[in-house]
């Protein structure tokens, strides 16, 4: 190239080839334009809106029950799991389900791997960037704000550090699905089982937890509240001791799995 | 000297299948330095397949292709430093205008300095005439100025290699007078090779010619050894007057084969004179017509054929070709 003395060359090699350009432009397309904003609307309404309802209605109820402001602010706290677990993974997943199928019919992810860019680069910063992302604005942003409004409710603040350990497995919930779907990404063509496997899978935690016996220890299903099971996020807020830790584990080498397969799949890929 | 500062591509016995179907079939094509290689074949033949293995976007299933002298499945990454590519259909990321895509393009093999990448930026919008719509979304461009923006964002590298599928094959006569003439400019610096089925694009600016038909590669040649067809070299005399027995003197000499009339009539004659020696030809032939003090020699040349003479001669008729 006779521009190479002009210039200086990108030097990046093996899997980091072209990350740090493709990383910029999928955190572009979250943070420069109106979805990181209408994302947050959606779920701060969605998470806290309904945990704001719940609190308000147990303030109207409280006078003529029994039930005491901790009893309600453990209810919350169930609340707000089921409502950033289950809800919090569908967004993930929504927001997932189009990143490698979409670009693989329309001609985009050939455009980039003509470019000197590697395979898993292209994986890896769809997976960093929408992570990042909707850690951000699903756990992070509505657990604090979630946190306030319990602080508030309740007239003090929560110890910390359980409420920070209990969202963290609630994101590690959400990593799941959102690894789960990048994978399906790159099997199949279609959006339907891309979107339908781990809605499918999600959903089946409420039905058959009861039926699955030792299976749901190797599942994320037990980490937020679900079948009747506070969940272990909520025990980690609550400061309860965990009767296993089984499922945190499992749900680690899932997500690992998840990402080794889609890696591979996408390294075999042809356009 | 070296195949590999001679050639750009070489493919050896190169073959990809798909469910058993047979896309491409142990090519062997060698691409020179410096050329404007056209890859003709119809529809189906396996150019954009070829050129897909070529960059590392599928697996051969057989043989091997190497450009730059270097592997291209062990390789790509290290070959896609070097090369531009434009794809038959391109597309791009609808939300970006066209500077932020080259500046995207760019980011993938420069990292500065700012300065030099914008100015290198705004010569390459210049070049392919998208100055006044960089600033605009690509979701409003016509398919022409995808065709531009595609030209520009392969050649925002200065790729010692231009790969270009179909390059006008979307474009009005206006569009196609374009980019063929960015591909002319283009020559100076780069290799190019492209395929197409528009074969007056390939008989205006190619120096070399390979045709693929049904996977396979039944030609490849510099275009003026293509166009001189495969009978042997011919040349073609018409005259008037009398040849009052100049014929049956050319056809004596040793290096005349034979000697046809072609036409006759309105005072003129028409020849097709088939030689085994070119050399002796070009030095005799025009001298033993001008003996004859009678002939007005009016038209002498070798025979050169149109290129859709050659290509569907050796594709078929049955094939479709514009």
């Amino acid at each position: 190239m006779s521009a190479n003395t002009t210039f200086q060359l990108v030097n990046e090699h093996g899997w980091r080839r072209g990350f740090a350009n493709l990383l910029w432009r999928e955190n572009r397309v979250w943070w420069r334009s109106r979805r990181w904003w209408i994302n947050m609307l959606i779920w701060l309404v969605l998470i806290n809106g309904m945990l704001l309802a719940m609190l308000s209605t147990a303030t109207e109820e409280m006078s003529g029950s029994q039930r005491t402001v901790e009893q309600i602010l453990a209810e919350a706290r169930m609340v707000f799991g089921v409502m950033a677990g289950i809800f919090g993974s569908v967004g993930g997943i929504i927001a997932m389900q189009g990143i490698i199928i979409d670009e693989k019919k329309n001609g985009t992810a050939a455009w980039i791997m003509s470019k000197p860019a590697s395979r898993p680069a292209f994986i890896l910063s769809k997976l960093v960037a929408n992570v990042l992302a909707l850690l951000v604005i699903v756990v992070v942003v509505q657990g604090a704000v979630g946190y306030l409004q319990l602080a508030n409710y309740g007239g003090s603040l929560p110890p910390l550090g359980p409420f920070i350990a209990g969202m963290a497995l609630i994101a590690l919930h959400m990593l799941f699905y959102l690894t789960l779907t990048l994978m399906l990404g790159t099997l199949f063509s279609d959006r339907g089982p891309v979107i339908g496997i781990p809605i499918g899978i999600l959903f089946s935690a409420m039905f058959l937890m009861g039926y699955a016996g030792q299976f749901a220890y190797l599942m994320p299903w037990m980490i937020i509240p679900s079948g009747g099971s506070q969940g272990l996020a909520i025990q980690v807020m609550l400061g309860q001791p965990l009767a296993t830790t089984i499922p945190i584990w499992a749900t680690i080498v899932w997500i690992v799995l998840f990402v080794g397969v889609a890696l591979w799949r996408f390294g075999r890929e042809e356009f | 000297m070296n195949d590999n500062n001679t050639l750009v591509i070489k493919t050896q016995d190169l073959t990809k299948t798909f469910k058993g179907v047979n896309a491409l079939n142990a090519l062997n094509l060698t691409v020179p330095k410096n050329s404007i290689f056209g890859f003709l074949g119809p529809n189906g033949a396996g150019k954009t397949t070829t050129i897909k293995l070529l960059l590392g976007l599928a697996r051969p299933t057989g043989g091997s292709a190497s450009i730059f002298g270097m592997d291209v499945v062990k390789n790509s990454t290290e070959i896609r430093k070097r090369v531009g590519y434009l794809a038959q259909d391109p597309r791009y990321y609808e939300g970006m205008t066209a500077r932020e895509t080259l500046r995207f393009t760019a980011r993938f093999f420069y990292r500065g300095p700012n300065q030099a990448v914008e100015e290198r930026i705004n010569n390459t919008l210049e070049l392919v005439g998208l100055v006044d719509k960089a600033d605009r979304p690509i979701k409003g461009f016509s398919g022409g100025e995808r065709q531009r923006l595609g030209i520009a964002q392969a050649q925002i590298n200065y790729p010692d290699l231009l790969i270009l599928d179909e390059p006008a094959a979307a474009l009005d006569p206006m569009g196609r007078h374009d980019v063929l003439e960015v591909m002319e400019r283009l020559r100076k610096h780069t290799t190019i090779f492209y395929s197409t089925h528009i074969l007056s694009d390939v008989q205006r600016v190619s120096d070399t010619v390979a045709i693929l038909k049904h996977g396979q590669l039944i030609a490849q040649a510099p275009i003026e050894a293509l166009l001189s067809g495969n009978e042997g070299v011919v040349y073609n005399v018409t005259f008037k007057g009398t040849a009052n027995g100049t014929q049956a003197h050319v056809a004596s000499q040793p290096w005349v084969s034979a000697v046809n009339t072609l036409a006759n009539g309105g005072g003129t004659t028409s020849w097709q004179v088939s030689v085994t020696d070119e050399d002796a030809a070009e030095a005799h032939l025009l001298r033993l017509l001008l003996e004859n003090q009678s002939l007005k020699v009016t038209e002498f040349g070798r025979k050169k054929y149109d290129l859709e003479e050659v290509f569907m001669s050796m594709v078929g008729e049955e094939q479709h070709v514009r």
